[in-house]
């Protein structure tokens, strides 16, 4: 695997979609190329920093609003 | 599944209650979504509010061929364009070639900071650097992302969602990762920068 094929495929292995022998693929280039690996661990951490943007519940007060709209609109 | 389309069969006979149920565990995801379309709190509670309604307004449409939460992001994000366009204020972009597609190599250095984030934690700063690039992303790209890293729709749900083929979601959601790694890279590179200026 070259450099270039691992960027390629770079999205199905952060999701998990890739299948098992092209994460082995992937593996072993990252085991001997720094470069690729600092590619993949800085997308990894950037798409855990994102799921971590989806924390937190809306204010309570807007959801008491919107209930009260839905169950009182006219038909 | 099952559960929900009981309750669907019950909003669609005028149950309101059974709606709710239905409609209120995406309440947060499309808040989360609305938020970063609009970038407004008060916009993002207009779209949350009209997608409701019109979900609502629109029940008998819906035949179940997609999850609920999956058709309530389609609607916001139609309503979310709809309250953008009329504002004029956001450019759209399409799907033209840019840098960094998949595949290409990288001309720059980039800054390791997989260690730097502490374990998965957003620190305050790190959080505001990431929601200002989330904010600057073209929208094509920033509803993708928001869809799959935020509120962990599938490929095939956000395709669903925006009536796209799967190949473009997948290409927006690297392009859009791509380019909010990079920030977060230069980000951490400014940060080490300053920390190791006054030292020699």
């Amino acid at each position: 695997m070259k450099c270039k094929d691992l960027l390629g495929a770079l999205s199905e292995y952060l999701d998990e979609d890739a299948k098992r022998e092209l994460c082995a693929e992937i593996e072993r280039h990252l085991a001997k190329c720094p470069s690729c690996k600092v590619e993949v661990d800085t997308m990894t951490r950037t798409v855990s920093l994102m799921r971590h943007l989806g924390e937190g519940r809306l204010r309570e007060e807007v959801v008491i609003r919107l209930r009260t709209r839905i169950c009182t609109r006219h038909d | 599944m099952e559960e929900e389309r009981e309750l669907l069969a019950q909003a669609k006979d005028g149950d309101r209650e059974a709606f709710w149920e239905l409609a209120s565990p995406s309440v947060d995801p499309i808040y989360r979504l609305a938020l970063r379309l609009m970038r407004s709190e008060e916009d993002a509670e207009d779209v949350l509010q009209e997608t409701f309604l019109k979900a609502l307004d629109r029940i008998q449409d819906f035949e179940g061929k997609s999850r609920f939460n999956t058709w309530l992001h389609r609607i916001a994000v139609n309503q979310g364009l709809m309250k953008l366009r009329k504002r004029r204020s956001d450019v759209f972009s399409v799907d033209a070639p840019t840098t960094g597609q998949n595949g290409e190599e990288r001309s720059y250095e980039l800054v390791d900071f997989s260690e730097s984030a502490l374990d998965g934690v957003v620190e305050g700063e790190t959080r505001d650097v990431l929601e200002k690039a989330l904010a600057e992303l073209p929208i094509d790209l920033r509803t993708v992302v928001v869809m799959r890293d935020i509120n962990h729709l599938s490929n095939a749900e956000t395709a669903q969602a925006l009536e796209l083929p799967i190949g473009a979601v997948k290409w927006r959601l690297h392009r859009g990762r791509t380019l909010l790694r990079d920030r977060l890279s230069s980000y951490f590179q400014e940060r080490v920068g300053s920390q190791g200026g006054g030292e020699s």
